[in-house]
């Protein structure tokens, strides 16, 4: 416990550092696609039972569970503050090996950087815990290398992964066999059993997405990576940035020089990776293939969009930055190489040395203050205005819920500092919520720039979005099964379907009941969710399979006492 | 020895404070809201 002491104490810190106003403020984060609310409602669609594509699957279902039991804002908090320290534990456990300060400059670089600054900017709080567990599936390889029957905790990392994210559950197969795997072939059928068991969590709903129409076209060249300054896109993506969306982009990453050291800085950890003992091939390729992976959407997009075209499903890896995961996990080994090696040469007539080591513990911070304290104030915490409660009481269970303004699913609330978030409605409501989640790209075409849109998904949407469209929206609506509207006030003008009986009137938002001027159809089908028998069938068993695989896993982690053996 | 070698590492720590503390603060406010007009196309920013 003691040998832990500093570690706990560097990330301790930095998640401090970084989490400060969420950890001691009251209400939450709420920006990009990171919406907790007080009450998760449950749905179908949170364990992939509705037919859509599963981007948040199960994960949601687990928030949903979660806030149940305890305020949505504590587990804002306790999510994000367990991912940082799982992290920084984490990676510190990878590199154990080696002298506090070492472990200190791998728990700064893994938990500091832009790739970490960008994910928690755009609001993919799960992606982001998908990273912080991937120095548990490094560990868990490493001990798989040594004894290819030592299974459970690779089982365990993987299942866990799966959780986060279809991104994060696929990088983690990838970290495991690039660090895992030897020449015993039934290590490596063990692997693919336990990844095809561990990501059945979302690749059967991927798989029996029937209802939703998704489309590759254009989405690899609109998310690809991009070049945050005039270094260029590799250079970005070397020193773990170049997310697609540029606004949350911070203004360190669009200094030519602050990218260029932190290149340098990723230089030197891969060269002191190079430098170091066994295993060091596999850390480069794994570091090699990750940043392949970010930069394969940017040099060739046709070829992705052809694959894309053959396998609609490949749409779930259009985001190619998140891949560059793997490398933050690399980069952070090498940094504690380099942070040994400089200690290997100080003497007595260099002690002076002991600046550099400091330097490679700190380098991250200094590269990007702007992540410190809620990116800077970036993050203000928001709550909910006693208005959402209100209107949440009014809707049932069995209902259809419109919400407008339509056009876009993101909203900027002025109780929200008007900040872009994806609209909190599907998780405050009960029964079925549709919005619009149509997405323009904006791709840049030679000199100029051409826009690309990704229709809707789900067909519901498009019925709903043509509904809309004719002369009485509120019959047409109804028409449809949907009994209420809700118009979220303060951003765009909003013209209420006429035709229905306004049961809230705020000054955020309105409630409509469709219901009070005529009959609203009973017909399941057409808003709300088909779950068929099989679907139901198939999509509960895979969740059962992959939670047997975590707590068999966890069980015999715990039975065999092994934790503490295999640490070294 | 040791003076030259605190110089580089003093000279390297300065300069990225500076760059990046400027560089940090001239953006500070770039990203805080997004106009009402710019919703539909917000992914593209």
């Amino acid at each position: 416990m003691k040998r832990h002491a500093p570690d706990l104490a560097v990330t301790g810190l930095v998640a401090l550092v970084v989490l400060g106003p969420l950890l001691i403020g009251s209400g939450f984060w709420i920006v990009g696609d990171m919406v907790f609310v007080p009450d998760q409602q449950w749905r179908p669609a949170w364990l992939g039972l509705d037919g859509s594509l599963p981007r948040a699957v199960p994960m949601d279902a687990l928030v949903s569970v979660a806030t149940a039991v305890l305020p949505g804002a504590l587990v804002q908090k306790l999510l994000l503050l367990g991912g940082f320290l799982a992290g920084g534990l984490g990676i510190a456990r990878v590199v154990g090996d080696r002298a506090w300060f070492a472990r200190a400059a791998a728990i700064t670089l893994f938990c500091w950087n832009p790739w970490v600054y960008e994910r928690l900017l755009i609001g993919q709080w799960a992606i982001l815990l998908g990273y912080f567990v991937l120095p548990w599936v490094a560990v868990a390889a490493r001990r798989l290398r040594r004894d290819a029957t030592d299974w459970s905790p690779a089982a365990v990392a993987l299942v866990l992964s799966a959780i986060c994210s279809p991104s994060s559950g696929l990088m983690a197969v990838g970290v495991l066999a690039v660090l895992g795997l030897g020449r015993d072939r039934r290590a490596w059928w063990r692997l693919a059993v336990m990844a095809l068991v561990a990501n059945l969590t979302w690749l059967v709903p991927a798989v029996t997405a029937d209802s939703a129409r998704i489309t590759t076209e254009g989405v690899f060249e609109g998310f690809a990576a991009r070049a945050e300054s005039g270094a260029g896109t590799l250079a970005s993506l070397l020193s773990l940035g170049g997310i697609w969306k540029t606004s949350i982009v911070p203004g360190e990453r669009e200094a030519v020089l602050l990218v260029l050291l932190s290149c340098a800085l990723s230089v030197v950890a891969l060269r002191a990776l190079w430098g170091s003992g066994s295993g060091r091939a596999r850390w480069l390729v794994l570091g090699g293939l990750s940043l392949a992976l970010a930069f394969l959407p940017v040099i060739a997009p046709d070829l992705m969009e052809a694959a894309g075209s053959a396998v609609p499903q490949l749409a779930l890896l259009r985001d190619s930055h998140r891949f560059l995961a793997p490398l933050g996990l690399v980069l952070a080994v090498g940094m504690a190489q380099t942070a040994t090696d400089l200690r290997a040469r100080i003497t007595p007539e260099t002690t002076a040395l002991w600046s550099s080591v400091a330097l490679a513990v700190i380098a991250p911070v200094l590269l990007l203050p702007s992540l410190a304290w809620g990116a800077a104030g970036e993050l203000e915490t928001s709550s909910y205005p006693q208005e959402w409660s209100d209107v949440a009481a009014l809707v049932g269970d069995d209902e259809a819920t419109v919400v407008l303004p339509w056009g876009s699913a993101y909203r900027s609330f002025d109780w929200n500092h008007r900040r872009a978030v994806l609209d909190p409605a599907p998780r405050f409501l009960r029964g079925t919520v549709l919005i619009d989640d149509t997405v323009r790209i904006e791709v840049s075409e030679g000199s100029g720039s051409e826009t690309v849109i990704v229709p809707p998904e789900d067909p519901r949407v498009v019925a709903v979005g043509t509904a809309l469209a004719e002369e009485d929206p509120a019959a047409a609506l109804r028409a449809l099964g949907v009994r209420w509207v809700l118009a979220e006030q303060g951003m765009v003008a909003i013209t209420l379907p006429s035709g229905g009986e306004v049961v809230h009137e705020g000054d955020r938002l309105t409630l409509v009941d469709l219901a009070a001027a005529g009959p609203v159809a009973d017909d399941p089908s057409v808003v709300r969710p088909d779950i068929t028998v099989r679907r139901r069938i198939f999509v509960i068993s895979g969740h059962g399979l992959a939670i047997l695989l975590l707590l068999v896993g966890a069980t015999w982690i715990l039975r065999s006492g092994s934790n503490e053996r295999h640490t070294a | 020895m040791n003076i030259i070698i605190a110089t580089i590492v003093g000279a390297l720590a300065s300069t990225t404070v500076l760059i990046a503390g400027v560089n940090a603060v001239q953006n500070g406010d770039s990203q805080q809201s997004v106009s009402s007009e710019q919703l539909s196309s917000y992914s593209d920013q």
